[in-house]
């Protein structure tokens, strides 16, 4: 059933470009206690919203050095980089595992430089926290724009040595796991490792362009 | 007509013709005791007599098989006394809600259900069923549910049709762009699920089904098992547990004009069904075979008195011999019922040949009371032989190891001495106020008498003959089956009986799996590994089983998918009515069949093109019907589209979100009501064995059962018993029917005192028998637990019939065609009709085991007439012919 293989690059993505462009900052009303899930989920949107109103003076670098450390601490990427791979990464090597997930990190960092660049007032919104089996933690959120309809991020967050860690995003309930797992996995059987990185890396040039 | 007049009078013929006449002339008295007796017995037998129809019980407890079973039902009584409930439903999700609804009722149901259980509706298992897939099913699913997560998440946001029409509108434009994905499944789900409303056998769309890329069969089915209450002071025991069962379903909705459907069968529902069948319609059947019988009666007397002595003699003689049953044994069982089988079958037959013969002698001119005299010695001499030789030859069934049977002889023997002394006193005390006018030959009779002297004076040819049907007989005989099979005696119609077989037709859920003990978790896991070498076992399962290998490896596995899957939650959608909603649909699915044409036109050759093509000739049915439709009707049909393809997706989502929260788990950790189940409280671990064939085949069930009795000599189980139960049954009446032939070659040894007479008397029992025998095999009408009661009748009419036969011919002096013509014959003949009349009537019971005994009981009855009537006249002939030329 690979119907939704269509739906998932080009409607949420979609949705996910044009709403993120729209952002504001205070939507957070009290501030968390520090290392809580919703702080972590809190810390990433300060920071996106940071790049979107800053993002042209910024430029795509800019916003991807800003965004990069944030990022790093507030995902598990090597876990995320893992899963989407499934069965196939213990049958990568050690080398290639380096190769993919930095070029995963390099990509999850730079869809977000891509995406938040300009502000219009957008803002999010803290919706609830739940708890989740395996204790995980699910922190619900909407992004608000002025002009259109919200849309929903809901942040999967799970405790690691280093702390709460997102691991999975849900936009509108499609989960980036999902959407990642489906393609990559279908080139790299297909098509074979190196196909798959120059595909990665295809994208992110794809995440610097206008 | 010639009557012999000469006959030896010996003491024996002197006490009856005494006997009569005396009873003649005291009659009143005789009738008042009589009345008494008869009303005494009667209540006495209807306050003490019992009906036991455990039919196990009626096998000796000490033969090893039921000493399996007992062992087995101890440790485990759950499995005993159920019945089967099979839900069916077009779709996964509709069978597991039903059966989750249905239990969940009747487990409240307390009074009418002790137990209740549906194996694949228990949380434990649902949340944990991932555990029992491979690592690479595992990696599979996750693939399949990714790639559906961003489908099932837009339209969770918004169950709709709408939403639904887009989204696949998106998904067939990406295929159209060129992009690969496996779009098929869907195409033909929703085409498949349009069409079947436009059809209006409306059939809901299973996402179950599309999450496991599984094309949706036509049926998927549910099985619960239910213990009920049963009630033995009933006469149907499960009679309330199954019509609350009933109601519970129809208050649930599962009817059988819904989409889900209920079929009680197992044991409990096969046993009622089949008393429902046997006793459907008795009270029609019984009134008119006693209708037919007196019919008979009236045909062969011409005169109602005789024939209401007659009934009135049958009724007395029932009524003590029930009344006998009630002091000897205190109950009766399924096979020692037929005491009233054979009493009527036989005991009727005294009455008709003293009356006979009574109007025999009463033609010569004699005064009544002196005829009385006479036909009293005459006929009573000729019954008393009879009675005597039929009760040794029952009594002889009382040392089998088959307790019905057993019961049966004691009887049954006692009712031929009980029916002899009634056919003595009763009818001839009867005759004082129910006198009877010298008889008449009537042409049928007279025709009948030219036939049997035709077929004497050609006896040439009655020798070749029999001797070719012999020949004939002789090449079937080692064809003659026995049918364990206790599902084939019922009505094949019966919904439980259907149902059952449709199960038994399923390797994987047989209903009769052989079932092995063991006494710890290592003699369990050796067990099933050497039975599932065997060819004839199709998979063997403990306790073990259900707690699977490699959870450790596979519970990453099951963490990843379900946190690719993420935690779909469905949005609960307002369905106020919104007059914009059908154009809105509409507009949806137009947008569809455009994104197909395009996709069909720009691919003709892509492999999911068939797919489009048929959802697009669906979706322009559907347009059409809309297009003719009135507002309402358009609207009302949109709705139900929606409800086809939608309806099953919050229950699919559910179960989902269930299986991935799986957590490892032990043995002990196992819900009580399956750990119950496969590892007794005293410490026995079940081990379940499944046929590879359908052992409704009995080839088959030998086969199983002997090949799992090699590795397991002690398991047990419906194959087992059923089996065991049958060979027990054949072997006592084998051993019974041999004790009754050389108790019945004495007794005429000693009556007769010749070894030629007594063999004339068996010989036309052994042919008829040789001949019945075969034609169970060309009629295709096996031996089973039944007809096999009809046996015994069959040797007492054989032995008297030919006993009569040769008595009146030694009386007679002279063997003649003079027989053919005397009461003696029409008696039989008669006799044998009356009994045709008030059984054969059986033939065309619905249960199958009352039809088979029913034919069996005709082409016996008619090989012993032929027998008796055109072979055994050509032997005596022959025998006196010799003894004279000698």
């Amino acid at each position: 059933m690979k119907v939704l293989h269509a739906i998932k690059t080009v409607l949420p993505l979609q949705i996910i470009i044009v709403v993120m462009l729209l952002i504001t900052p205070e939507s957070w009303a009290e501030a968390p206690e520090p290392g809580s899930p919703k702080e972590v989920v809190n810390r990433l949107h300060g920071t996106l919203i940071k790049a979107m109103r800053e993002g042209e003076k910024l430029g795509y670098r800019g916003r991807f050095e800003l965004l990069a450390p944030v990022v790093d601490q507030t995902h598990d990427l090597d876990f995320i980089a893992r899963t989407t791979l499934g069965a196939n990464w213990t049958q990568l090597d050690a080398e290639q595992q380096r190769t993919f997930t930095d070029v995963f990190r390099k990509l999850s960092i730079g869809t977000y430089a891509g995406w938040f660049k300009s502000h219009d007032g957008e803002r999010f919104e803290f919706l609830e926290q739940q708890s989740m089996p395996r204790n995980q933690v699910m922190v619900r959120s909407s992004l608000v724009r002025l002009k259109e309809e919200p849309v929903r991020f809901d942040y999967i967050l799970r405790q690691g040595k280093e702390g709460w860690r997102i691991v999975n995003i849900l936009a509108d309930g499609v989960s980036d796991l999902a959407l990642k797992r489906v393609e990559y996995r279908a080139i790299l059987q297909r098509d074979g490792f190196p196909t798959l990185i120059d595909m990665l890396k295809k994208k992110i040039a794809l995440t610097e362009e206008d | 007509m010639i009557i012999p007049t000469k006959a030896s009078h010996g003491r024996v013929y002197g006490i009856f013709a005494s006997w009569a006449a005396a009873c003649y002339r005291h009659a009143a008295w005789i009738l008042l005791a009589a009345a008494v007796l008869a009303a005494t017995c009667a209540l006495y037998t209807a306050r003490n007599l019992v009906m036991d129809t455990d039919t196990t019980d009626m096998l000796s407890e000490h033969l090893p098989f039921r000493a399996n079973d007992e062992r087995y039902r101890k440790a485990f009584p759950q499995d005993a006394d159920i019945m089967l409930l099979v839900l069916e439903a077009p779709t996964p999700e509709q069978a597991h809600v039903a059966a989750k609804h249905l239990s969940a009722r009747l487990r409240n149901d307390a009074g009418n259900f002790q137990e209740v259980y549906a194996p694949n509706v228990d949380d434990f298992l649902i949340r944990n069923g991932l555990f029992y897939e491979d690592i690479s099913e595992l990696e599979q699913i996750t693939d399949r549910l990714a790639a559906a997560q961003p489908l099932i998440a837009q339209i969770a946001r918004d169950p709709s049709l709408e939403t639904f029409a887009s989204v696949l509108t998106r998904a067939v434009d990406e295929l159209d762009k060129g992009r690969s994905f496996e779009l098929r499944p869907v195409l033909n789900g929703v085409s498949a699920t349009l069409e079947a409303r436009l059809a209006e056998q409306p059939r809901a769309l299973s996402w179950q089904s599309l999450f496991s890329g599984e094309p949706q069969k036509s049926r998927y089915q549910q099985l619960i098992m239910v213990k009920p209450v049963l009630d033995y002071a009933q006469l149907f025991p499960a009679e309330s547990a199954i019509t609350a069962l009933r109601n519970t379903a129809q208050e649930l909705g599962i009817t059988d004009n819904g989409p889900v459907s209920l079929h009680v069968t197992g044991e409990v529902a096969l046993s009622h069904e089949e008393l429902n069948s046997s006793l459907s319609g008795m009270e029609y059947a019984g009134a008119l075979s006693l209708l037919m019988v007196a019919a008979v009666l009236y045909a062969g007397l011409r005169a109602a008195r005789a024939v209401l002595v007659i009934l009135l003699s049958l009724v007395l003689g029932l009524i003590l011999t029930a009344a006998f049953a009630t002091v000897a044994v205190g109950h009766l069982n399924v096979i020692s019922i037929a005491f009233a089988v054979l009493y009527i079958g036989l005991g009727v037959d005294y009455a008709i040949h003293f009356l006979m013969r009574y109007r025999e002698i009463l033609e010569s001119g004699l005064p009544s009371a002196e005829a009385m005299h006479e036909a009293g010695g005459e006929a009573g001499d000729a019954l008393a032989a009879c009675a005597l030789t039929t009760s040794i030859g029952f009594y002889a069934f009382m040392p089998t190891a088959y307790r019905g049977v057993a019961e049966l002889g004691l009887i049954s023997g006692t009712g031929m001495l009980i029916s002899l002394f009634v056919t003595l006193t009763l009818v001839p005390a009867l005759q004082r106020y129910l006198p009877t006018q010298p008889s008449t030959i009537s042409g049928v009779e007279e025709s009948l008498g030219k036939l049997l002297e035709f077929t004497l004076k050609w006896r040439k040819w009655v020798y070749v003959a029999t001797l070719a049907a012999l020949a004939g007989a002789a090449t079937m005989l080692p064809h003659i089956e026995f049918d364990y099979n206790l599902l084939n005696m019922q009505n094949p119609k019966d919904q439980a009986v259907q149902t059952f077989r449709k199960l038994l037709a399923d390797p994987d859920n047989s209903p009769w799996q052989a079932v092995a003990l063991a006494r710890s978790r290592d003699e369990a896991e050796d067990l099933a590994r050497q039975l599932n070498k065997l060819p004839e076992v199709s998979k063997v399962i403990t306790i073990l089983d259900f707690v699977p290998a490699g959870q450790e490896e596979k519970l990453p596995l099951i963490e990843e998918m379900a946190l690719t899957m993420g935690p779909i939650a469905l949005a609960t959608r307002p369905h106020a009515a919104d007059q914009q909603q059908p154009q809105r649909q509409r507009t949806a699915l137009d947008l569809l069949a455009s994104a197909l044409d395009r996709f069909i036109a720009d691919h003709p050759e892509h492999p999911a093109s068939a797919s489009g093509r048929s959802l697009r000739s669906s979706l322009a049915k559907l347009f059409t019907q809309l297009d003719a439709a009135n507002p309402s009707e358009r609207r009302k049909l949109l709705q139900s589209m929606e409800e086809d393809l939608l309806l099953t997706l919050p229950v699919a989502l559910q179960s989902l979100r269930a299986a991935t929260e799986a957590a490892p788990f032990e043995q002990h950790d196992l819900p009580i009501s399956l750990r119950s189940r496969w590892h007794s409280q005293s410490g026995e671990y079940r081990v379940a064995i499944y046929p590879a064939e359908d052992i409704n085949d009995n080839k088959a069930l030998r086969r199983f059962v002997r090949a799992v009795q090699k590795v397991a000599p002690q398991a047990t189980g419906a194959p087992m018993v059923s089996l065991e139960a049958g060979e027990a049954v054949v072997e006592a009446f084998v051993q019974a029917f041999t004790l009754a032939l050389a108790g019945i070659m004495v007794a005429l040894l000693v009556l007769l005192r010749s070894v030629a007479y007594s063999l004339l008397v068996l010989a036309p029992l052994l042919l008829a028998a040789i001949f019945t025998g075969s034609l169970t095999v060309l009629l295709n009408v096996p031996f089973n637990f039944a007809n096999i009661i009809a046996l015994p009748l069959l040797l007492g009419i054989g032995i008297d019939s030919a006993l009569h036969m040769v008595h009146r011919s030694r009386k007679g002096g002279s063997i003649q065609e003079n027989l053919i013509h005397t009461s003696t014959t029409r008696a039989i003949v008669y006799s044998a009709f009356t009994t045709l009349a008030g059984f054969g009537s059986l033939m065309f019971s619905s249960h199958q085991g009352t039809a088979s005994m029913g034919v069996l009981l005709t082409v016996g009855l008619v090989f012993t007439l032929i027998s008796t009537l055109v072979i055994l006249p050509a032997l005596m002939r022959a025998t006196t012919h010799d003894l004279k030329g000698s």
